[in-house]
């Protein structure tokens, strides 16, 4: 065996997570820590991590919540567990890991609650920015309510693909199920806010 | 899998997501940095843990789990037959 296989096999590791680490688009800060040879990327600070993904967190929450409040103080008790434990440096995507961590959260959240929502009887959080042109505005409208009828499954798959912008895979492994049901889930969801929305989107084509 | 977004999603994308209002963002933080990190056991401590809990797990494993069964060997005085204790008083009385 050669003397400095073992060292060689460590330093190219070190290179690949660090290719990995600049692609990840996501990452706060560029701030990496170098120990001999091997560079990690630091951990990120709290504001850091609330500034690059609460927004999107939130959303994901409200997927579950179906209530702005809850998902609020879902995302406060996530910054709290996070503000516990101390934040590994090192992790390839960032986005995806809190991610999960907000995915078990909000599963436990909703074994606790057993939330049984009537989509169809509540006005849905609104999800999207205030749009300028009155015709957006109303799709944006319409999607909400198309969101809301979804089943929770379905609706968080498809924010975690639509504006989320994870893989099949990164999904999968978000919600620790198999990459094909995340395919399938996305897939249903799609057809389902199409037929819901079809009338408008032809109506008001192109966007 | 086909993976090729078509116009509908990519309408759908195209939708920004609202910010969060501005004081949450104060909020949340300040209540996430009022929690003081958890306390991690020290070193020690679990090493030590670990350990009893080896020589334990070792005093169980290496103890038999039946007891002894031989019976014990009783001191006690040896059995005369009765002509025997008899003859003893006897020898006793005329001694005396």
């Amino acid at each position: 065996m050669l003397p400095h296989a073992g060292i060689t096999r460590v330093i190219l590791q070190g290179e690949m997570a660090v290719s990995q680490i600049h692609s990840d688009k996501n990452l706060a800060a560029n701030r990496h820590v170098c120990e001999s040879a091997i560079c990690m990327p630091a951990a990120p600070t709290l504001p850091e991590l609330y500034d690059a993904h609460a927004a999107g967190l939130f959303h994901y929450f409200t997927s579950f919540t179906g209530e702005e409040a809850d998902a609020k103080d879902l995302l406060q008790e996530l910054f709290i567990k996070l503000g516990k434990q101390s934040i590994p440096s090192g992790i390839v995507n960032l986005r995806a890991w809190l991610l999960r961590l907000a995915h078990h959260h909000a599963v436990d959240w909703l074994r606790r609650h057993r939330v049984r929502r009537r989509a169809e009887e509540e006005m849905p959080p609104e999800m999207f920015a205030t749009q300028d042109d009155p015709d957006q505005a109303e799709f944006a409208k319409r999607l909400d309510k198309a969101l809301a009828l979804l089943p929770t499954e379905q609706r968080s798959v498809a924010q975690l693909k639509l504006w989320d912008d994870l893989t099949f895979e990164e999904i999968a492994e978000v919600q620790g199920i198999p990459l094909n049901t995340a395919a399938s889930r996305y897939r249903y969801a799609l057809e389902k806010l199409r037929s819901e929305l079809r009338p408008l989107y032809d109506e008001l084509k192109p966007l | 899998m086909n993976t090729n977004p078509d116009a509908f999603e990519n309408d759908l994308r195209a939708l920004k997501r609202r910010a969060l209002p501005e004081d949450w963002r104060d909020a949340i933080l300040s209540a996430a940095r009022d929690i003081k990190p958890e306390p991690r056991a020290p070193r020690w401590l679990i090493v030590g843990w670990s350990a009893a809990w080896a020589a334990i797990l070792m005093m169980y494993f290496t103890t038999p789990a039946e007891p002894n069964t031989q019976p014990r060997t009783v001191h006690a005085a040896p059995f005369l037959r009765f002509d025997e204790r008899a003859a003893l008083i006897d020898a006793l009385l005329a001694s005396n």
